[in-house]
């Protein structure tokens, strides 16, 4: 049974391998969410493509930090509005070390 | 539902809010991974007894 799962990324240093799991468990038949909570640099081409794919699998991928949004085409998103979206997810997954 | 919120290190603000969110009309307990000694076979009766576990960083 498909399960739903938000990760949330608050260190620069693991979003993109964070982003990576997100996909990873969208292939598996998951509905993968992330949020990226921290300033980061533009991803490249290929992760943004990751990005997408995670869309077209129902996903999304979100940022609470306007610049983040723009330079890497994330979904803006407030604190207030991620913390009711957990509350619905069969996991939450924050991803990395602080 | 019963959640448990499990902290690897000091909740910052964001952290604290998005706890009171999650934990809103809900049972909620936590467990504090970065002070003193800590007590493992507590933490597995506490994660057994949850419905929920989330183990922040």
């Amino acid at each position: 049974m498909s399960k739903k799962l938000f990760f949330m990324y608050k260190n620069p240093d693991y979003v993109v391998d964070g982003i990576r799991s997100a996909l990873g468990q969208a292939v598996e038949n998951n509905y993968a969410f992330g949020a990226v909570l921290t300033d980061m640099p533009e991803l490249d081409e290929h992760n943004k493509e990751n990005v997408d794919w995670i869309r077209d699998m129902e996903g999304e991928m979100y940022s609470t930090v306007p610049s983040v949004c723009e330079k890497n085409e994330l979904t803006p998103i407030t604190l207030e509005e991620l913390g009711k979206q957990l509350r619905d997810m069969d996991l939450v997954i924050p991803y990395g070390i602080k | 539902m019963k959640i448990l919120h499990v902290y690897r290190s000091e909740p910052d603000g964001d952290t604290k809010k998005l706890v009171e969110i999650v934990s809103e009309g809900r049972e909620a307990a936590e467990f504090k991974l970065f002070e003193g000694q800590v007590d493992y076979d507590k933490l597995v009766d506490m994660v057994m007894d949850a419905d929920k576990s989330i183990c922040w960083w």
